[in-house]
């Protein structure tokens, strides 16, 4: 090597964009072209319009993330703060629900049209889907039947307990199984954990996710294999459907059946 | 008692130097949150400077007292008004001094391509054409080595002969970001360093022999001699546009070649993420026909489209290649790299070059069909990452976070067999114990149950690491809170291992998010 070019001394620029006055990053400084909408450099938008389009394909993971974890530990430290206080009745349970709607309402209002357009009427219901969810469902209510038998005192049986004690009647745990239950899960757990995950975990790993959070605060691991069956089934009809109200009307049913069946026991 | 002052430092920053080529890289003087992630590189690189062993090579007089011999011997033959100002250029010679970076805060080059060029040996030589993309981390590197060989008289080298000698080589394939970015930076800024600054007063008695008589002839005072034959140089270019460019010489060259070393030496061997740009070479010395880097970007070039739809038949002026011999280094496929290769610097043939078909001419986005920018990973239309090779892709997340999903996964088993281990020690005590056998049973299943479900996601996380760690830590809090509010006493029970545990769970859902993240960037919905 026997040459060696000066210091500082650049080229004449080749093309317009590559002029000393060609417009910049915003964020990184490299040079890009005039009608650049996107950084080709760092890929960050240039414009307010590129920003949306950014912020609709790259959707913010982290508060997405937030929103998840609130759903799921608002509940839970409800369940928690009642245990704390020794609660042991049925106002336990609307409690824990009332945390679920709570959960639900805001949420859909946090994460805005996709969350609501779970309250629209359901589209794209096929027999097979309708097949296979009351397979799924059968199923679980076996894994349900087979545990109570098995196991001496499951969630349920003990949740059925606690309205015999306290006097209430077959209606009203069916109002609050079947009714209440349903569409405050529904709304906390399909309609706003599982769709804040959809963006962060793709749907399959929300559904999965979403099903396993669900089976979690229940606080019953006996019940948790066939829990998360359940949750998967009405994450699966949610996302299938595009609306809460076929998970709802399923839930109400396993959940009466269940009721029913329990009552039956704890009453003879 | 004569007194030396310090050497004045020179300072790069946005306010002495406005117009500075690197001004991408500098900050405002007042500009305290600028730069910060390069101090820790400067203070490594002053801390070499200042090391004893680099000083001392530089030093000409290993004590003072040598020095003050030598110098006193140096003027004791020259005329009465000539020696104070030999002896102070004397001592200025003999002053202690180190190389130091320029004062200011500088940014990390961020964006880029950063190309070296440089001969390493003498006899046995290499002549190496690198660059590397700041951007992504890609590297290409272009090797001639050949070796010294004697005209038959043995007066001189016989260059010609030299050539002959010559072997090409090329690497190419990913570096650590961090340690490109900061061999790039030392290497910029080493452009405008002090290779030997006196950075304290130096006070020496004036000998017997030096009259303070003053000759007004000037003095010339301590300065570096570059030698420019054999400087390493540097170009920052942006696309096809240089930035800036220098040569670097002394202590601070023999730093960045450390630092350019440690680079390489982190070269993970593969297609490079990014496609290498235009190199041009700077203009050649007048009568320095056959510039030996001209020969290597071309060659480099050749190589980088080698998957890369240049004709075979382009290279066949080469002796040593044959036609039909394809001159591909990555003949198999763009993931697959041969490093065996090793033949003749083809000769530089722009014309052969030029009549190869562009693989240059702007690409079409995999996202919006928009013509792509010249240089640089994303669309600038639709934003969209172009590398999006799914082996670059599983590259990069190694590269990236590979470490903390594999520490949140590791921990997920861990905690699983605590479960397991505890589940068995509370069910032996309680049932030991004579007490409630239901009570140890119920102990022992629900501890089961939480491990199956931690083996469980064990699993899952080998595929879905992010999924697995949200659900891990959402079963931990909920089974020991529930255990603090049942038994408060339990919650400093293995408080260090729930740390650990939390920990790197969290640290393995940022890192999958940050995945996540790189996925929706290049239009990965899955």
């Amino acid at each position: 090597m026997d040459a060696t070019p000066e210091v500082g001394a650049p080229r004449e620029p080749e093309s317009p964009e590559e002029s000393a006055d060609a417009p910049r990053c915003v964020i990184c400084f490299a040079r890009r072209r005039d009608n650049a909408r996107f950084c080709p450099a760092c890929g960050a938008p240039q414009s307010s319009d590129a920003q949306a389009e950014h912020r609709a394909r790259v959707p913010d993971l982290a508060r997405h993330l937030t929103i998840a974890g609130a759903a799921f530990a608002l509940p839970l430290v409800t369940s928690l703060v009642l245990m704390i206080a020794g609660a042991r009745d049925v106002g336990w349970l609307r409690f824990s629900e009332g945390a679920c709607l709570i959960v639900g309402v805001v949420g859909l209002a946090a994460l805005g049209a996709p969350a609501r357009a779970g309250l629209h009427l359901p589209h794209g219901l096929t027999l097979r889907g309708v097949a296979l969810t009351l397979a799924a469902t059968l199923a679980a209510l076996c894994a349900a039947a087979c545990l109570t038998a098995l196991w001496p005192l499951t969630t349920d049986e003990a949740m059925v307990q606690l309205y015999l004690e306290g006097g209430h009647g077959l209606g009203t745990a069916l109002f609050d199984f079947a009714v209440l239950a349903p569409i405050a899960e529904e709304l906390a757990f399909r309609g706003v954990l599982l769709i804040a995950l959809v963006s962060v975990l793709g749907e399959t790993g929300a559904v999965w996710t979403s099903a396993l959070l669900f089976a979690t605060l229940h606080l019953s691991p006996v019940s948790f294999v066939h829990l998360v069956l359940l949750g998967v089934v009405f994450a699966r009809l949610r996302l299938a459907t595009g609306s809460l109200y076929p998970g709802m009307l399923v839930h109400g049913v396993y959940n009466a059946i269940i009721t029913l069946y329990d009552w039956r026991g704890e009453s003879l | 008692m004569m007194l030396l002052p310090p050497d004045e430092f020179r300072s790069l920053t946005l306010d002495t130097q406005p117009g500075n080529e690197l001004a991408a890289l500098l900050c405002h003087q007042a500009d305290e949150s600028c730069g910060l992630e390069m101090n820790s590189w400067r203070l490594t690189a002053e801390l070499r400077f200042r090391e004893p062993e680099a000083r001392a090579e530089e030093r000409a007089f290993q004590t003072r007292a040598q020095m003050r011999a030598a110098c006193e011997l140096a003027v004791d033959r020259m005329p009465a008004g000539q020696r104070l100002r030999r002896w102070l250029e004397c001592v200025d010679e003999a002053r202690e001094t180190r190389a130091a970076l320029p004062l200011g805060r500088f940014r990390a080059p961020m964006t880029g391509w950063i190309v070296t060029r440089s001969r390493r040996g003498a006899r046995e030589f290499c002549d190496e054409l690198r660059a590397y993309d700041l951007a992504t981390g890609a590297a290409y590197v272009a090797s001639s080595c050949g070796r010294e060989v004697l005209s038959e008289d043995g007066s001189h080298g016989d260059r010609d002969a030299a050539d002959r000698t010559r072997r090409l080589s090329f690497t190419a394939g990913q570096v650590p970001l961090d340690a490109l970015r900061e061999a790039a930076l030392i290497t910029m800024v080493a452009s405008w360093s002090e290779e030997a600054l006196a950075d304290a007063v130096t006070t020496e008695p004036l000998p017997a022999n030096v009259p303070l008589e003053w000759a007004d002839d000037g003095i010339t005072m301590r300065g570096t001699s570059r030698c420019g034959g054999t400087s390493p140089t540097w170009e920052w270019v942006d696309g096809s546009h240089t930035i800036a460019r220098g040569a670097s010489d002394g202590a601070v060259s023999e730093y960045t070649d450390e630092l350019w070393e440690a680079t390489d030496a982190r070269l993970a061997p593969g297609c490079p993420l990014a496609v290498l740009p235009v190199i041009v070479t700077p203009p050649p010395r007048p009568g320095t026909p056959g510039w030996i880097f001209d020969d290597l970007a071309i060659a480099l070039s050749a190589h980088a489209r080698s998957s890369c739809a240049i004709p075979p038949a382009t290279w066949s002026r080469s002796p040593n290649i044959a036609p039909e011999q394809p001159f591909s280094l990555c003949a198999r496929s763009r993931t697959v790299w041969n490093p065996g290769m090793n033949d003749a610097l083809p000769p530089a043939t722009g014309a052969a070059l030029a009549s190869a078909p562009d693989p240059f001419a702007p690409a079409a986005c995999h996202g919006c069909g928009a013509a792509l920018p010249p240089s640089g990973r994303f669309c600038d239309a639709c934003g969209r990452d172009q590398a999006t090779d799914a082996a670059d892709f599983d590259l990069e997340i190694a590269a990236l976070h590979a470490p903390q999903i594999a520490k949140a996964r590791k921990w997920i088993a861990i905690t699983g067999g605590l479960y397991v281990l505890g589940g068995v020690l509370m069910f032996a005590v309680l049932s030991g114990r004579g007490g409630d056998s239901s009570m140890a049973m119920v102990t022992l299943i629900v501890n089961l149950v939480i491990a199956s479900i931690h083996g469980g996601l064990w699993a899952w996380a080998a595929r879905a690491p992010l999924a697995a760690s949200i659900v891990a830590l959402a079963i931990f809090l909920m089974v020991h809170l529930t255990n603090a509010v049942l038994d408060p006493a339990t919650i400093v029970q293995g408080i260090l291992v729930k740390i650990f545990f939390v920990a790197a769970l969290w640290q393995g859902i940022r890192a999958g998010l940050e995945v996540r993240k790189l996925e929706l960037g290049r239009g990965r919905h899955t």
